[in-house]
């Protein structure tokens, strides 16, 4: 590889000025009985943004805190309507469920749009392209086929959703391609299924050998007795689920192109474990204080492992006319904001 | 004069172009390439500061500048309308504000799940009608029978369950005031011997329990009694609802707080305080069996008895509702066991 054309991604953040935002992001979200978390989230996704740096110049998130409001008070109240109503009217609980699964493919693709459209780099944003009908075909039908084929078409749907993820995102007019191999999706899978095989027998070792004294405390429904088996299930869990993730990412990413530009993700599976895992326990056993730590050294490291391939030439992405820059940014008061996650 | 370099986006291409921006005359102003960009001091939107990150102001046009002169961008004093921002820039920054944030929000955090969730599910519960309680009592009784398989049909003979019934009816009218209730008869199979509260004033009782109170017969109802005095405790205060919405409550202000559920850490102290504030209600439900058997001229011993009893078959085993919360039984027996026998007769 040339090193000349290789850009790397640069993460400046630093975790005693994230706690800083952290903390007060949290101290106000529990005095405004949780309304602040809108402007916390902007709060935060504006600190890893405006830090993550390619060849100078950082990204900036643009959302306003009130259309995130929003968008949590209606999925709020809906979802006590729905608690309230399972207990209560079983029927009208099933209707609401058959109403949110009929609207999921639409909350997708906006809150993949929402995202995208308020954030930006060089001046530029990003958009998002993709279609709620694909959406639906993605996360409604094919799902369907899970149970037909005994799970054995999962990877397939992966390969499909992460392409469709990947292709509909544009940047300023540049659409992004995408072309990941299918095979790759199954050994990746295969691989982490695999590992899980040999953790679960592993896990079943290292409950037997605690259950010694564990069980015990189960028995007196001492609740906090359970917590040593949900640590075990949950490591477990992590070690398969970055195992996978680092396989996938590396594959999506060095699939990825825009323009004249690829990319290089290069995460290694074992890093990426210790990773998790250390943040899972660094979390747990310091009540939560260390999450801004776990939360930098994260973006830290896929900062770290992600390149651009290519002459960056950043002259030569353009974006609307000016104009048009404004209409696009008012109609962004939609205001769905899911996260969606690889995988 | 030139105030400072920076990064000049047009928001058309993606190319930097570096300018030298100087201020003259409440306009902010400068060249790139042939073009000169002038922009009115008051028409620009000077993005709120985040950590260290570089500064950025937002062009009218769509345009943006972006700086690591922090200094000089601060020495601006740009119009920005948001003083909210500033300060909670400030407060972001400062390691002593960090310190006060961090123990505030902790006492802030608990305070709201140790005191404010339960008067709020207090709230609610009064607000909520007593027929919608009972459908929910209903519910949950349904999915213990069915969904979850709890429960078998009670194998009791009708003449057993009519005394305890008639026996119940009699404590009841010896109340200034009885909850309006329904008792159940169950098997409770993986469940044994046990007792409990539902919403809406529903109480099952398990053959197994009743069993085991059957040891003298002649003072065998005071003991089931004794336990169900304890349930209707419950039931007054409508603690099966309020521990329901504390629940639902302490999870959604985790949820609300977080923004986002990768916080496993934030959940353990909300399951611990839910064990904290059960004790409390056991404790009510404690008094009220403790006055309301001596005012039915039942001896309080009786609840003593049969809470030995189970203590002895449980240890090993599940606990009943009545025992749960309460690591030490001895300590919460005794006012039962110190009690004066009441001087009426049942
Ligand atoms: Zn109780």
């Amino acid at each position: 590889m040339n090193g000349e054309n290789q850009t790397p991604v640069v993460f400046t953040g630093k975790t005693s000025e994230y706690f800083g935002i952290w903390i007060v992001n949290l101290l106000l979200s529990i005095l405004t009985l949780g309304i602040y978390s809108a402007w916390a989230k902007v709060r935060r996704k504006k600190y890893f943004y405006q830090h993550t740096f390619i060849d100078g110049v950082a990204f900036d998130y643009h959302a306003s805190p009130i259309a995130i409001l929003k968008g949590r008070a209606i999925a709020f109240a809906l979802f006590v309507l729905y608690s309230v109503s399972s207990n209560i009217s079983p029927a009208f609980s099933g209707i609401l469920i058959i109403a949110f699964i009929i609207f999921l493919p639409w909350i997708i693709v906006r809150s993949l749009v929402f995202n995208a459209r308020n954030s930006s780099h060089r001046g530029l944003r990003f958009d998002f392209t993709g279609k709620a009908w694909q959406a639906a075909k993605l996360y409604l039908f094919m799902p369907l086929l899970i149970i037909v084929t005994f799970g054995l078409i999962y990877p397939f749907i992966s390969q499909r959703r992460n392409q469709f993820l990947m292709q509909g995102h544009r940047f300023g007019l540049s659409q992004m391609r995408a072309e990941f191999k299918v095979s790759g999706f199954y050994v990746a899978y295969l691989q982490a299924f695999l590992l899980s095989i040999a953790l679960i027998g592993i896990g079943g070792v290292a409950t037997i050998l605690i259950s010694q004294d564990g069980l015990k405390g189960l028995t007196t429904n001492n609740p906090s007795a359970i917590v040593p088996f949900i640590l075990v299930y949950v490591v477990m869990l992590t070690i398969s689920s970055a195992f996978l993730r680092s396989r996938l990412v590396n594959m999506i990413w060095n699939g990825t192109s825009i323009d004249h530009i690829g990319f290089k993700s290069t995460l290694r599976a074992r890093s990426l474990v210790w990773l998790y895992v250390s943040n899972l326990l660094a979390i747990v056993f310091s009540l939560g204080l260390l999450t801004p730590w776990a939360h930098v050294r994260t973006v830290k490291y896929h900062a770290d492992n992600m390149a651009l391939l290519g002459e960056v030439d950043f002259d030569h992405f353009v974006g609307e006319k000016k104009a048009e820059i404004k209409s696009t940014g008012e109609e962004i008061g939609e205001m769905f904001d899911v996260d969606l996650a690889f995988g | 004069m030139t105030v400072f370099r920076a990064d000049y986006f047009d928001g058309i291409t993606a190319g930097a172009k570096v300018v030298e921006v100087s201020l003259l005359d409440q306009h902010l102003r400068f060249v790139h390439g042939e073009q000169e960009e002038t922009f009115l001091l008051a028409a620009l939107r000077p993005q709120a500061a985040v950590g260290s990150a570089r500064r950025v102001i937002e062009l009218p046009d769509g345009g943006r500048l972006e700086t690591e002169d922090v200094a000089a961008f601060d020495r601006l004093r740009l119009p920005s309308a948001d003083r909210f921002w500033r300060r909670l820039h400030m407060l972001e920054n400062h390691l002593g504000w960090v310190l006060v944030s961090l123990v505030l929000a902790i006492l802030a955090g608990w305070g709201m799940i140790r005191y404010g969730v339960p008067v709020l599910a207090e709230q609610v519960a009064h607000a909520t009608p007593v027929r919608v309680e009972i459908k929910l009592g209903e519910q949950v009784l349904a999915a213990m029978d069915h969904q979850y398989g709890y429960f078998r049909p009670s194998t009791l003979t009708e003449q057993r369950r009519a005394s305890i019934v008639a026996d119940l009816k009699a404590y009841c009218l010896k109340q200034p005031q009885c909850p309006a209730y329904r008792l159940e008869f169950r098997q409770g199979g993986s469940i044994g011997a046990n007792a409990m509260a539902l919403p809406g004033g529903i109480m099952v009782i398990t053959d197994e329990l009743i069993a085991l109170a059957q040891g003298n017969p002649a003072e065998s109802n005071h003991e089931i009694i004794a336990v169900l005095a304890h349930e209707l405790g419950h039931v007054e205060r409508r603690h099966a609802l309020r521990q329901t919405l504390q629940g639902t409550f302490s999870g959604l202000v985790l949820v609300a707080l977080t923004g986002d559920f990768d916080s496993l850490a934030a959940g353990l102290p909300a399951v611990l305080m839910q064990m904290n504030y059960s004790r409390q209600m056991e404790n009510e439900a404690d008094q009220y069996a403790l006055a309301s058997l001596q005012r039915a001229c039942i001896p309080p011993q009786a609840f003593a008895g049969i809470l030995q009893k189970l203590q002895k078959q449980a240890e090993g085993g599940n606990l009943p509702e009545v025992l749960s919360s309460h690591p030490d039984t001895q300590a919460r027996i005794q006012p039962f066991v110190d009690a004066e026998k009441p001087a009426c007769k049942a």
